[in-house]
């Protein structure tokens, strides 16, 4: 799965450590969310959605089967 | 100096105490035991370190609980491949045992909570590298690593220096080693921190 999330959080002009304490997890999780090395589960999507105001497969898109 | 997280926090305020009450235990207490004769004081007595070991395993249940998805992924990954290491190292030895090739002594048994507890901070590390993540995975406390393992290996060194004339030789020995098995690591990091530092300036100019 490939998401935007580095994207989205440059565009806030946020640090991983700043997104990491916004949806409390920590910051290696968001850097291994942003580098595809781990797909989050469904409520945290939804937590990083809403955190956006963006639709959650606007930021999460199903990668090459 | 990295923020640190309220879990990590909370866990270092549970882990340190109980673990210095463990340590205090171990070598001022326990070693009073051949001098007890009540059989109840003695099972007492035996048993008083497994008390703050339990408030670790509290701490650790606590921090566990508390981490992110991620974390308790690796957490999990960790204990998996510890309880196979553990597990399988008991079945050889008592195999071993039970074919009269090799002689056990119970006491042997007070090894297997601390080799569990290091082959799953191992494992957890591995886990954690897997996902993009560093070495320190165990208690992030806003304290460089080699920091924290230098205290470490002084607090041992004091330890083994104020009971040199009480301990037995066998804890001085496993004092000593502890202190510099940690100081080597601590000095090791520094290493790989400064050649890391020298490339990236190197890489920069």
């Amino acid at each position: 799965m490939n998401n935007h999330v580095r994207e989205l959080r440059g565009e806030q002009s946020w640090s991983q450590a700043d997104l990491a304490e916004r949806l409390d997890v920590s910051r290696q999780t968001i850097n291994a969310i942003e580098t595809g090395k781990y797909d989050p589960s469904l409520p945290l999507a939804f937590k990083i959605a809403r955190l956006f105001g963006r639709p959650i497969e606007s930021i999460f898109v199903p990668g090459e089967e | 100096m990295r923020k640190t997280r309220p879990i990590h926090q909370r866990y270092q305020r549970e882990f340190w105490p109980a673990m210095l009450a463990y340590i205090l235990i171990m070598f001022l207490l326990w070693p009073l035991l051949p001098q007890v004769h009540n059989e109840l004081l003695k099972i007492a007595l035996a048993l008083l370190p497994v008390l703050p070991l339990l408030l670790v395993v509290r701490a650790m249940l606590r921090l566990v609980l508390g981490s992110d998805e991620l974390e308790q992924r690796t957490h999990l990954i960790g204990l998996a491949i510890a309880a196979t290491v553990v597990s399988t190292l008991s079945l050889a030895g008592g195999f071993l045992a039970a074919a009269g090739v090799i002689q056990l002594d119970g006491a042997v048994l007070i090894f297997v909570w601390p080799v569990l507890v290091v082959v799953y901070a191992a494992g957890r590390v591995w886990a954690s590298r897997r996902y993009g993540g560093d070495v320190d995975v165990m208690c992030n406390n806003g304290i460089a690593l080699h920091w924290r393992l230098l205290f470490a290996a002084l607090v041992l060194a004091a330890l083994a220096w104020f009971g040199r004339k009480q301990l037995p030789d066998y804890q001085l020995g496993i004092l000593c080693g502890m202190s510099a098995a940690f100081a080597a690591w601590q000095l090791m990091l520094v290493i790989m921190f400064r050649r890391r530092r020298r490339r990236g300036d190197h890489e920069a100019s």
